[in-house]
């Protein structure tokens, strides 16, 4: 343990290091960079003298300076996303005449420098499978997420926003799932610091599946460039965490110029982008007659007019005011606001170069009371005291605050309450209370009666030193941290909702999330020779996991202004705990180019983590790559169709220790089985000593090319993933007083192949000329479960299953054939008959037995086994939660300073299981409201209908899980849609800036799918990959229109 | 060479990677090694309260079993939005229904905590004699309660009676008949009962407790003459009488009704209330008082509207009604019963018409009911009044589908097979045990 905080140590020695002073002559080196396709300056560019270990980045007008650059010759590189390198030999005396650089662009973006683990490499020379995107691919977006970011624009790169709530969690899936118990969330690294992920609210409320996530508290905009590590290879040196993709994320740094000053700003309008139709008050009186009917007979036997009935009308008579029709959807959804404001600057000398950065993002949800708000500040540092020397770091403050309210799968979630609701009900009393006769709580007195909000601090920084021992090697070390501190506060009133009746109840939590990480590598790069170059690092890093939970809970509250514990006549319940793990690790990758045509590459990672048993403390992750730039072979020189070709295969194998508790391999009896207010303990755990991380081995083989003179580059990858010792909490016979153990058992493969291709339709030299890009990505994956303890399937939510042979989570249940349409093809008990031999007699006349209150108008079940009767047996495979295809397509298109960007994201083929229907659809019965599909209903005068009939109680369980909700989930939707203007620069500088653009976006304008429920993009437990694809009152993605400028001085 | 004056501490930062597995050693702070666990007096006293607090739990005393035999049968109805709850409302539980495999697993839960127990005690220095065997009887007890319910429920089942320590293919037990469950049963409540003294403390087992209990289980297995002797121990023991009223069970904790009770506070809480009482009135109203139940009452029975509501026009259970803080004990076994299981064993042993009468009668008299009309005199009509007593005296407290069955009537009175007396085993043990084989008609 000290030996690894030794490191820390020498990071603050080497920070406290005297400068030492150089003496040589020496002068500046200035100049311009502008694009070859707009001729517009190029802001960012990487401006550097390899040899001296120089460089800066270009400003807004895309100028630089390099100063102490020592008199002679010497080349200068100049290194831009998404356009080629350039390079200049020039001669540094002491007058220069200023450079004037035109970068041309490539549809391959080869000579980018792509982030990997521990370093940074040309693309040309990566053999792994990486995905990389500029920040400003999505910078106007009212994104509030880093996940967001991504969504659509990668291959392979798989991200779906659960639902529409605030601030809540988003699924990101890298090449398929590889894992069952939960963990299929890729490592987050900022700035070489792993991330806190997932979700620390301190309250014990359930808010349904929509959590939170400690990622969203990142603000895309001050991120410069996200690379997202995908196979074996890449990933390989993050080791037992790499299994679910890497992703790298790279924040802006300062440049050598005057500060340049940037504002930003845009506000919006986010409202539902499509309702579904539910029945009103008269059409409700009738479905649920019609059901009363079904079940008890014609009113009329028995003097009655109606069944149902306002008070004093039928039998089953609602003591509700008359002509009442509440559109409880309406009641609680709004218009809501959404909008970010920002400002930074950027700039700096040669010794020291900073970017600050602070923003203010604000967002209502379209339900109440969901909203949430985030304040970002930003500062990284960079300095060098003397020439090989760089100290540098980076700190980012952000306070987050999101105000939740229950959703989903909760039955107080004011939009769930809100669908359930039948029309009758007002939603006061004529007094102004809350009408609270309602079947389910009042939706609009649980919208805005009950409080929920999590106030979140974090700090993620890390401080770095590098020195430069020889020319060709540097040794580094950091000290990462990232903490978390979150404040959680709940209130349900006294004064209505669930907790009226305990005179109101109030939480207040706290959760403290520490991670430190130390660091130290050793990075070389030598060439020998013009044909052979060795690259590489070696290094060890320790990280260090402590997590604290504390929690109140108080009840009876005086009235409802008391809303904190202090006030509590009873302190309901209490609790804290605490718990730590920790990695150490030590990793190296060895690099080998041969002419610049050939390069292998070797990683590996050696993990050790508390949290595998005792037999298995250490994990070795090996890769290996292999790339073999054919395109620079002389034989290719003879055409000019394929340019650039280049072939690619990798090899190797990561963990994932995600799912794995910090304790799971231990023997454990647990605390808090206490009786008569006395201390107890009780068995809670059984041993498993040879525990360890779930081990994915991937192939990955890949080509990249061009085409028409490098203007659309193609980059193709086919892979295969095989996860092994998957971590299953395996049940275990129940009668050992134990349901499970946590093994290493089971096995699954992704198979994939995906395609992106970029292309630069029309290019002009005019700076305010026509220019058309566009940017395609196709990604398939296929997943498959190879393997399960004793191969037994593990079902859970409504219909997901885990079965060999299929698909993780896909939807098992029964299928349906149509409805009844006479009493001959159903099967009854008749008296005295035995179970046996009832279901004998069904079978042999080709029926099957469902329920004795089955009627014609009910739901036939296929009896898929033939034994005469309905059961669980019958149960298969309906449906599945992943898309065959999936992707997205950009289209920008510039003239004379006006700019259109349209993105549309589709995915195709998967289904959706719309649980909601459960309830909406069960016709007649339990007096939930339903959708208008209720007016299709099977009656006798309308049998040529796949709605069955309405029926108090559902006797014959027509809503029992089926076909009959599973839904194609496929959509295609126009995601973004940006129309700008850029000034001329003659006006914006009337303005006093130097820049000045406007612009108008659309996010999800419009959305093609023949899903019925309210958004096809859904999870309703959240991150989950077992229970993908399932709606069950999730609340839709708004619809949102933004208006915003971007300004720079 | 100044530059070398940075270079090697830098290179030893970067090199002083060598393993030392001590930061990777971390311990739980909720929990502690089992090896570790029962080893000390304390550790026994400790692993005792847990094994109490086993039967607390939501999928026993805490709510299900409290509910469920009442919904399997014609007291309670389903209103609720469970699906669970709703097939055995239905009467035909499917085997993949969870809360009957979650219930099925609290049950060898404590039964694994008392077998823990039962093993440890022998070897723990520092414990008397004198301890050892209380606690030894108390495991007992305990691991005899819970094992009653298991085959109450399912018939015969796995009798395990080690300690789980591992997963292996001995972990595969087949089910025992049930008549060997029941024996297990009779000779360890019968061995508790001779360990333990009889002294009233209503929160532990105790003699009395035992004896109880061993009515009970008597009564099931048809050794009336046993049943009646045991009965009639608790009742002659002096250690408890019956309250003044019905409702003093419930309203005061603790009574001298009460043989064995679970204790639940602010800090143990249970969810009987909520689940019984509407949403009006801060529940959930998961099941209701079937119309026909509260029909049933005679006039003037002071147990109706102690056990059941009226809100809005809907019936609700209030027998459990601390809704605010959700501390309302659970009654396990209390003298009531011993006069009825008295009764019931005396009518089934013939015995004289007047003695079974009299035993009715202190239980319906307490309930504000005069006593039965001496025409009720035929074993038949004994029995029936004993059955209908029973369904009203022990609304909401686990016995009513158990009783329609003892007394062979379930079939006709629920219209069920008789293949659905039993529950099934559930389909999730089945799938993971295949020495197990399912109730038939599953």
């Amino acid at each position: 343990m000290s030996r690894i905080r030794w490191l820390g140590a020498i990071v603050v020695a080497l920070v406290a290091l005297p400068a030492l002073a150089v003496g040589q002559e020496r002068g500046s080196v200035t100049g311009q960079v502008v694009a070859g396709d707009t001729q517009q300056p190029l802001q960012g560019v990487d401006v550097s003298i390899p040899q001296l270990g120089i460089g800066t980045m270009t400003d807004e007008r895309g100028r630089f300076l390099l100063n102490n650059v020592p008199f002679g010759e010497h080349e200068i590189q100049f290194n831009y996303i998404g356009y080629s390198q350039a390079t200049q030999t020039i001669t540094v005396g002491a007058q220069m005449a200023p450079l004037m650089i035109t970068l041309q662009v490539d549809a391959l973006r080869l000579d980018e420098l792509v982030v990997i683990g521990y370093g940074q490499e040309r693309r040309r020379n990566v053999a792994g499978a990486t995905a990389s995107m500029a920040q400003t691919q999505v910078e106007e977006l009212p994104i509030t997420s880093v996940n967001q970011a991504l969504q659509g624009r990668l291959t392979g790169v798989q991200v779906v926003q659960n639902s529409g709530t605030p601030g809540a969690a988003i699924t990101v899936r890298v090449r398929g799932a590889s894992s069952i118990s939960g963990g299929n969330e890729p490592l987050y690294v900022i700035d070489g610091v792993p991330m806190n992920q997932g979700d620390f609210s301190g309250l014990t409320t359930s808010f349904g599946g929509q959590g939170i996530d400690a990622i969203s508290d990142l603000n895309p905009s001050e991120i410069e460039r996200i690379d997202i590590l995908k196979d074996a290879s890449a990933a390989a040196i993050y080791g037992s965490r790499a299994s679910n993709g890497v992703v790298l994320i790279t924040t802006k740094r300062g440049t050598v110029d005057r500060p340049e000053v940037a504002f930003s700003g845009y506000y919006g309008w986010q409202s539902p982008w499509r309702m579904v139709d539910f029945l009103n008050t008269e059409q409700y009186m009738e479905v649920y007659n019609d059901g009363l009917t079904n079940r008890f007979g014609d009113p009329a036997d028995f003097g009655l007019d109606n069944w149902y009935g306002f008070e004093g009308e039928g039998v089953f008579d609602v003591e509700v005011p008359r002509g009442v029709d509440t559109d409880w959807l309406d009641e609680v959804t709004r218009t809501a606001p959404i909008s970010n404001f920002e400002a930074s600057v950027r700039g700096g000398t040669e010794a020291v170069r900073y970017f600050v950065a602070g923003s203010m993002l604000k967002q209502e949800g379209i339900v109440q009371p969901m909203g949430y708000e985030r304040l970002n500040g930003r500062l990284n540092l960079d300095y060098s005291p003397f020439d090989r020397l760089e100290l540098g770091t980076n700190i980012s403050l952000a306070r987050s605050i999101t105000d939740r309210a229950r959703s989903d799968n909760n039955i107080y979630s004011p939009w769930a309450n809100a669908i359930a609701n039948a029309p009758i009900f007002p939603v006061f009393n004529e007094d102004g209370s809350y009408f609270t006769e309602t079947t389910y709580l009042n939706p609009v007195g649980m919208a805005r009666e009950a409080e929920a909000e999590e106030r979140g601090t974090r700090i993620i920084g890390n401080a770095f030193a590098q020195y430069q021992l020889t020319d060709w090697l540097s040794v580094r070390g950091s000290l990462g941290l990232d903490n978390l501190s979150m404040r959680s506060r709940g209130f349900d009133s006294p004064a209505f909702g669930p907790w009226a009746a305990q005179g109101g109840q109030a939480q207040a939590g706290h959760t403290y999330a520490n991670k430190v990480t130390y660091e130290g590598t050793l990075s070389f790069n030598r060439s020998f020779g013009d044909m052979h170059e060795v690259s590489g690092v070696v290094g060890s890093s320790y990280e260090d996991n402590t997590e604290e939970w504390s929690w109140v809970q108080g009840t009876q509250f005086p009235t409802e202004y008391f809303k904190y514990i202090t006030s509590a006549a009873t302190i309901a319940d209490g609790s804290s705990t605490r718990d730590e793990n920790a990695l150490l690790s030590f990793f190296g990758r060895l690099s080998y180019t041969y002419a610049d045509k050939i390069t292998t590459t070797f990683n590996i990672r050696r993990d050790g983590s508390s949290r595998f048993g005792s037999a298995n403390r250490f994990g070795t992750f090996p890769s290996a790559s292999i790339l073999y730039r054919i395109g620079e072979e002389d034989f290719m020189q003879n055409q000019n169709v394929i340019h650039d070709l280049a072939l690619r295969a990798s090899y190797g194998v990561t963990g994932n220790q995600q799912a794995l508790g910090n304790f799971a391999a231990r023997g454990l009896f647990g605390g808090g089985a206490n009786y008569d207010d006395l201390p107890g303990i009780s068995p809670q755990q059984l041993a498993n000593p040879e525990l360890k991380w779930e081990k994915t081995a991937q192939l990955n083989l890949g080509t990249d090319f061009s085409l028409l003179n490098r203007r659309v580059g193609i980059t193709f990858d086919y892979y295969r993933k095989k996860t092994e010792d998957l971590l299953i909490a395996r049940p275990v016979p129940l009668t050992t007083g134990f349901e499970d153990i946590w093994s290493n058992v089971g096995s699954m493969e992704n198979e994939g192949v995906e395609l992106a291709a970029n292309l630069l339709l029309v290019q002009s030299s005019d700076a305010r000329g026509f220019n058309w890009t566009a940017t395609i990505n196709l990604s398939h994956n296929r997943n498959e479960v190879t393997a399960l303890y004793n191969d037994q399937p593990i079902n859970s939510g409504f219909v997901s299953r885990v079965e060999v042979g299929k698909p993780l989570g896909f939807f098992f249940a029964h299928k349906t054939a149509g409805l009844f349409q006479s009493e001959d093809e159903i099967c009854r008990t008749l008296p005295g008959e035995t179970t046996g031999a009832r279901n004998a007699r069904c079978a042999a006349a080709g029926l099957a037995y469902q329920t004795e209150g089955t009627a014609p108008g009910d739901i036939r079940f296929v009896d898929l086994n033939g034994d005469g009767v309905i059961n669980d047996d019958d149960r298969t495979d309906i449906g599945s939660p992943w898309p065959d295809l999936e992707g997205g397509i950009t289209n920008t298109i510039a003239f004379m300073g006006f700019d259109v960007s349209a993105f549309v994201q589709f995915s195709l083929g998967n289904e959706v299981y719309n649980a909601m229907r459960i309830y909406t659809d069960q016709y007649g019965s339990f007096e939930d409201n339903h959708t208008t599909r209720a007016l299709d209903r099977w009656t006798p005068e309308n049998t040529n209908t796949n709605e069955p009939r309405a029926v108090w109680g559902d006797p014959n369980n027509n809503t029992r899980d089926s076909d009959r909700f599973v839904e194609d989930g496929s959509f295609v939707r126009l995601k973004n849609l940006v129309v700008g203007y850029t000034l001329p620069t003659s006006l914006a500088g009337r303005l006093g800036a130097r820049t000045a653009r406007i612009y108008v976006q659309g996010q999800n304008l419009l959305t093609g799918t023949d899903y019925s429920g309210f958004d096809p993009e859904v999870n309703y437990s959240g991150q989950t990959s077992i229970t993908r694809g399932t709606d069950f009152y999730t609340l839709p993605q708004p619809r949102t229109i933004t208006i915003g400028f971007n300004l720079g001085f | 060479m100044k530059r070398h004056r940075y270079l090697w501490p830098i290179a030893a930062a970067v090199l002083l990677s060598t393993a030392c597995d001590s930061p990777l050693d971390t311990n739980p702070t909720d929990a502690i090694d089992s090896d570790d666990a029962l080893n000390t007096p304390r550790g026994i006293e400790l692993g005792l309260n847990g094994a109490y607090r086993g039967l607390q739990t939501s999928d026993l005393y805490g709510k299900v079993h409290m509910v469920y035999p009442d919904l399997y049968a014609d007291n309670l109805e389903f209103t609720g939005t469970f699906q669970t709850d709703r097939e055995v409302a239905l009467r035909n539980i499917s085997t993949s229904n969870v809360q009957i495999r979650d219930t099925w697993f609290a049950l060898y839960d404590g039964i694994n905590r008392t077998n823990n127990l039962l093993d440890a005690i022998p070897g723990v220095s520092g414990l008397s004699p004198e301890e050892a065997e209380q606690a030894t009887a108390e495991s007992l007890f305990l691991r005899s309660l819970y094992y009653s319910i298991l085959v109450m429920y399912h018939g015969g089942v796995p009798l395990i009676t080690e300690p789980s320590r591992g997963v292996d293919e001995s972990s595969q037990v087949p089910r025992a008949s049930e008549g060997e469950v029941w024996n297990r049963v009779i000779t360890d409540l019968e061995a508790a009962s001779a360990s333990l003294a009889y002294e009233f403390n209503p929160v532990r087992a105790t003699a009395g407790a035992a004896d109880a209990l061993l009515a009970r289980v008597y009564l099931e297995t048809g050794e009336y003459a046993l049943a009646r002797d045991k009965a009639t121990a608790v009742i002659e023991s002096g250690i408890y009488q019956l309250n003044d009223d019905y409702e003093s069970n419930w309203t005061t904790k603790r009574t001298r009704e009460t043989i064995f009770t679970l204790p639940y506070s602010i800090n143990t809480t249970n969810s009987l209330a909520f689940w019984f009482f509407p949403d009006a009135l801060g529940g959930r109203r998961g099941f209701a008082p079937t119309q026909e139940f509260f029909d049933a009452h005679e006039d003037g029975d002071a147990r109706r509207d102690f056990n059941i509501g009226i809100n809005g026009g809907d019936l609700f259970g209030k027998k459990y009604f601390r809704i605010v803080n959700e501390d309302d004990d659970v009654v396990v076994l209390r003298l009531a019963e011993m006069y009825l299981i008295r009764a019931e064993a005396n009518a089934r042993l013939n015995a004289d018409a007047q003695t079974v009468r009299d035993d009715i009668d202190i239980v319906r008299n307490r309930a504000g009911l005069p006593d039965l009309p001496a025409t009720v005199d035929t074993q038949q009509e004994l029995l029936d009044a004993v059955l209908n007593e029973r369904r009203f005296e022990f609304a909401f407290e686990g016995h009513r589908f158990f009783d329609l069955r003892r007394f062979g009537v379930a079939t006709t009175v629920l219209g069920i097979t008789p293949e659905r007396l039993l529950f099934p085993i559930p389909q999730a043990e089945m799938d993971v045990n295949p020495a197990l084989e399912q109730n038939p008609g599953y």
